[in-house]
């Protein structure tokens, strides 16, 4: 399950790569909680140093819903970007937001409907289920396209970001506003060092869905059958 | 005497044990039921709480379900998430409304207050509750908050979108419906307390009557922990108490006042405890008179059995205790009857034997007198003769003597059986002593009697075999009848003894009594009774008879007789009373009376000059004394009077009776020199023989020879021969009984040597025989 997960956070990582314009250098980002630990799924992205956006081409995305959990639980997208909910399970999901960024939320569908919603405005669009309270994802909508998530090791290269100075920004869903990390950095041609970000997660990712003794009884029945 | 009887008793200790039993079970009992309530309240208290608590956390539970439907829905969500106030707050109204909710709040996920029913949310205050948001955690919690108008059970969810993003909050009152509702369900009384500080307790509701409530309100916190631990708290009723404290956040100042009233509880056992008293009441009547009957049952048969015993006691044999019971009790008094028939044949058994005679067989002396009285009564009653006949078998001493006493008893068994056999039904034989027999018969005269008695004595008399020897024992009989000679049972036994009497002294075979008989009899017995007096005061007296010699005419012998005048019979003659002495045991004194009284007047006499020897009758007795001579020498020491102015004068058949030890005793007189004299010679059988060894000094001649003496008559013969053998023998002879010069005349042919008898003189008392002698003397 996990390898599984790692593997689509890569190939979602490398898949936004060629999005940026290959001038200069890149960045490497290790985010640990401030016991030490890795931190995986915690979003780092570039802006300008004064904060200001830095134009993009808009991408697209698939957020999947397997075994009632999303998957990725996060998902970073430069403004504009299109986002497709693709259902692999056999039952239906009714994925909906009340954000800020982006209220929304999918009628009932299947798994050939895969209903795809494009999102406008920066900022965090939580992501629940109607129908499994359990789920939960994150998209974090972005004004710039120099942006990468960590992997199980809490790492991440930037790359192919132009040489200049910006404002590094480290972001978890399970981190309060106030206390992402921020910093000013500087990227030329020759690769830096490793920057370490810090990020207190307060609220942990989890999927963990509960299932209920009578749930697991029904379970157990249908697939002895 | 009997200071509690076993009936008593049996009751008392009986009812006395049941009393103690009941009163100790009912008391176990009551113990048991206290105890038992107590632990049962408790339980029941127990079980209560737990009830109570279960059934909070179930209304929690369901107002938490409540909530969460709220919490779920999307559109309710959606409002919160998009912070839309209005619909949030209707939406709340609205379903607090429905789930009865006393109380709703919103709180955003930062834990300001957003909207509430009890405070100002303008400007999100923060939550009051902190405690709670803590214990929430970013999820759900229920508890207990304290608001303005009392305490309320909330629960507080999280609304997600997912992401927490605030609570709603719903409280529900706790109230006196609460408690009621509570107390519905587990029958205890609830209160619901709440104290800020530690002692200030407010009741904020409860289901106590209002003055329980008004007590409670006055104990303090500590106080009603004491009572928890104690288990009661004493309002206007006793409680059974539990203090609960509560679960869940914020529920710290409230507490649940858990009770059960005990004396509701004792109230469903008063009837129990009626219960019992009145068994116990029905067991101790029942008990009692059981105990009664029982009681009665021993102490009837007792009172049967004491009754019959003083029965027995009085000599009453007759009558059986009669018990039924078919126990132990009759057991006894069967054992009691055949005692009493045992008992009553062990006394015929002693009386037979105490009223016969061993020996014969007969009735014996003891019952005499009742034998006698009855066949006397019954002459009486039916007018007609009885008798009574003393038996009596002559010189049965001589055939024990001789033939052995086994042959003496012989002879009276076969008496006995010849009198009993003689005998018809109605009459009577009894055995008195050793030959007395006594026969009552009954007869319609006198003379029938008579020849009853005459026939009896006949048969007695026949011979009879004793040992093979043909004996014929001779028998005397004496005779009294009723009512000829007395009519009552004492006089007629008197004179059959009398008339017994009278056969052995004039040897007849029957003597009948004769009237007058008895009167001899009595004056005999008088005379005896007098005697010792009459000797010992002297009333007896002593007068003189001379004899004079033949030869010279002088009064040189002199006779003493003793005289006594009775007061009462006059003159009683010599030879009656000197018999009667004899008979009596009197001789003795009688003889040393006169020996003293005649050797005192030969003193009196030899110191007047009066010189004569003065002679002194013996009685046959008096020479089987042999301590006589001793007395006599003793007397005339004492009046220094010589031995031979002394003359006893013994007769013939006074000899007869012991020969041996009476010519020993004269002997030994003779030695004394004391004179020796026959009296009445030739009326007793002595033989010569036997008077050649006596040691007499004088003959004295019957007078019943003198008194009709005439020459050449058989008296004149034998006189004169008298007088041969006397001289012949060295006697001398003397005549007594001349009352004529003829008799003198003849006397003196035939050369007797002394006369006697009126003639010379009669009798004269000592003065007057003085002046006799005197004027004798001088004439001769």
């Amino acid at each position: 399950m996990k390898i599984s997960w790692l593997h689509t956070l890569l190939v979602g990582g490398w898949a936004l790569c060629p999005l940026g314009a290959a001038i200069a250098g890149g960045l490497s980002v290790e985010v640990q909680d401030p016991e030490g630990n890795p931190v995986q799924h915690a979003v780092v992205y570039l802006l300008q140093q004064d904060g200001s956006p830095i134009p993009g081409a808009a991408g697209t995305a698939v957020m999947s819903q397997r075994d009632s959990r999303f998957v990725p639980p996060v998902i970073a997208a430069n403004r504009g970007s299109r986002i497709t909910f693709l259902n692999e399970d056999s039952t239906r999901h009714h994925v909906y937001s009340f954000s800020e960024a982006k209220v929304f939320e999918t009628k009932l569908y299947a798994r050939e409907e895969a209903p795809s919603i494009q999102f406008e405005t920066p900022g965090h669009v939580a992501l629940g289920c109607n129908i499994h309270d359990w789920m939960a994802a994150h998209i974090l909508v972005l004004d710039t396209p120099h942006y990468a998530l960590t992997d199980a090791s809490g790492t991440l290269q930037l790359e192919d970001v132009p040489a200049g100075k910006y404002l590094l920004t480290a972001w978890h869903p399970g981190t309060p506003p106030r206390d992402l990390w921020k910093q000013g950095v500087q990227v030329d041609e020759a690769a830096g060092a490793t920057i370490r970000a810090v990020l207190p997660i307060a609220a942990p990712l989890t999927q963990e869905r509960q299932l209920s003794p009578l749930e697991l009884k029904l379970r157990k029945a249908t697939s002895g059958q | 005497m009997i200071r509690y009887s076993f009936f008593t008793k049996v009751t008392l200790v009986i009812v006395g044990l049941l009393s103690v039993t009941l009163i100790t079970i009912s008391l176990a009992a009551m113990y048991a039921i206290d105890s038992n309530l107590k632990a049962r309240v408790q339980r029941e208290l127990d079980t209560g709480a737990r009830v109570f608590l279960q059934s909070l956390a179930t209304r929690t539970s369901v107002l938490q379900d409540k909530v969460e439907v709220l919490a779920k829905d999307f559109a309710f969500r959606r409002a919160m998430a998009t912070g839309d106030q209005a619909t949030v707050e209707s939406a709340l109204a609205n379903h607090g409304q429905r789930a009865g909710a006393g109380a709703v709040m919103w709180l955003d996920q930062d834990g300001r207050l957003r909207a509430s029913t009890h405070h100002d949310a303008s400007g999100s205050p923060p939550f009051p509750f902190p405690v709670l948001l803590d214990a929430a955690a970013n999820q759900s919690a229920t508890g207990v908050i304290n608001l303005s108008e009392g305490l309320f059970q909330v629960v507080l969810v999280s609304i997600r979108v997912p992401h927490h993003i605030g609570w709603i909050l719903m409280g529900f009152p706790i109230n006196d419906e609460l408690a009621q509702e509570q107390k519905n369900l587990t029958q205890m009384d609830i209160s619901w307390l709440y104290s800020n500080k530690r002692d200030n307790l407010e009741i904020l509701s409860s289901t106590l009557s209002a003055g329980d409530r008004a007590m409670l309100s006055n104990r303090t916190l500590p106080q009603l922990q004491e009572a928890h631990v104690e288990g009661i708290l004493n309002l206007e009723q006793r409680y059974v108490t539990r203090l609960q404290e509560l679960d869940g956040a914020g529920a710290e100042g409230a507490r649940a006042l858990l009770q059960i009233s005990l004396d509701e509880a004792y109230a469903a056992y008063r009837e129990l405890q009626w219960q019992l008293a009145l068994i116990a009441l029905l067991a101790l009547l029942v008990s009692g008179v059981s105990a009664l009957f029982l009681a009665r049952s021993v102490s009837r048969p007792l009172e049967k059995l004491r009754a019959a015993s003083a029965r027995i006691a009085s000599g009453n044999y007759s009558v059986e205790v009669e018990i039924n019971s078919g126990d132990e009790l009759q057991l006894l008094a069967n054992t009691f009857n055949s005692m009493q028939r045992d008992l009553s044949d062990r006394e015929e058994r002693i009386v037979y034997q105490s009223q016969h005679d061993l020996l014969t067989g007969l009735p014996n002396r003891t019952v005499m007198l009742d034998r006698v009285e009855t066949a006397i009564a019954r002459a009486r009653r039916e007018n007609k003769a009885a008798a009574l006949i003393a038996f009596n078998i002559r010189r049965f001493k001589e055939i024990n003597d001789t033939m052995g006493q086994n042959a003496g008893d012989q002879v009276l068994r076969i008496s006995a059986e010849r009198l009993r056999s003689s005998l018809r039904a109605t009459d009577t034989v009894l055995r008195l002593g050793s030959d007395d027999f006594l026969v009552v018969l009954e007869a319609g005269d006198a003379e029938s009697l008579r020849i009853v008695g005459s026939n009896l004595i006949a048969k007695l008399s026949q011979r009879m075999e004793i040992d093979e020897l043909q004996i014929r024992v001779n028998y005397m009989g004496g005779a009294a009848f009723f009512p000829e000679h007395g009519d009552n049972v004492e006089d007629l036994l008197r004179r059959t003894d009398i008339a017994l009497n009278m056969a052995r002294e004039h040897h007849e075979s029957l003597h009948v009594y004769n009237n007058g008989e008895d009167e001899q009899h009595l004056r005999r017995v008088q005379i005896i009774a007098d005697l010792p007096d009459a000797i010992n005061k002297a009333v007896m007296f002593m007068v003189y008879q001379p004899k004079v010699s033949m030869v010279d005419r002088r009064a040189s012998h002199v006779e003493a007789l003793v005289r006594w005048i009775h007061p009462e019979f006059g003159f009683i003659p010599p030879d009656e009373f000197v018999t009667l002495a004899e008979q009596s045991g009197n001789v003795k004194i009688l003889t040393h009376f006169v020996i003293r009284t005649v050797i005192c007047q030969l003193r009196a006499w030899q110191d007047a000059g009066l010189h004569a020897n003065i002679a002194v009758n013996l009685s046959a007795l008096d020479l089987l004394d042999h301590s006589l001579p001793d007395v006599v020498q003793a007397y005339l020491n004492t009046y220094k009077v010589h031995p031979e102015c002394l003359t006893f004068e013994i007769t013939e058949s006074a000899l007869m009776q012991d020969p041996e030890l009476a010519i020993r005793v004269l002997n030994m007189l003779k030695k004394n020199s004391i004179r020796l004299s026959i009296d009445d010679f030739g009326t007793g059988y002595s033989s010569l023989s036997q008077l050649k060894r006596l040691p007499v000094d004088e003959l004295k001649i019957d007078k019943s020879f003198i008194l009709h003496i005439e020459p050449n008559t058989d008296d004149a013969a034998i006189v004169r021969s008298t007088i041969e053998l006397g001289h012949n023998l060295g006697l001398k002879v003397i005549a007594e009984g001349v009352e004529n010069e003829e008799a003198w005349e003849l006397l003196d042919s035939f050369g007797c040597d002394f006369v006697q008898g009126y003639l010379i003189s009669k009798p004269m008392k000592p003065d007057d025989f003085t002046s006799w002698w005197k004027e004798h003397s001088a004439q001769h």
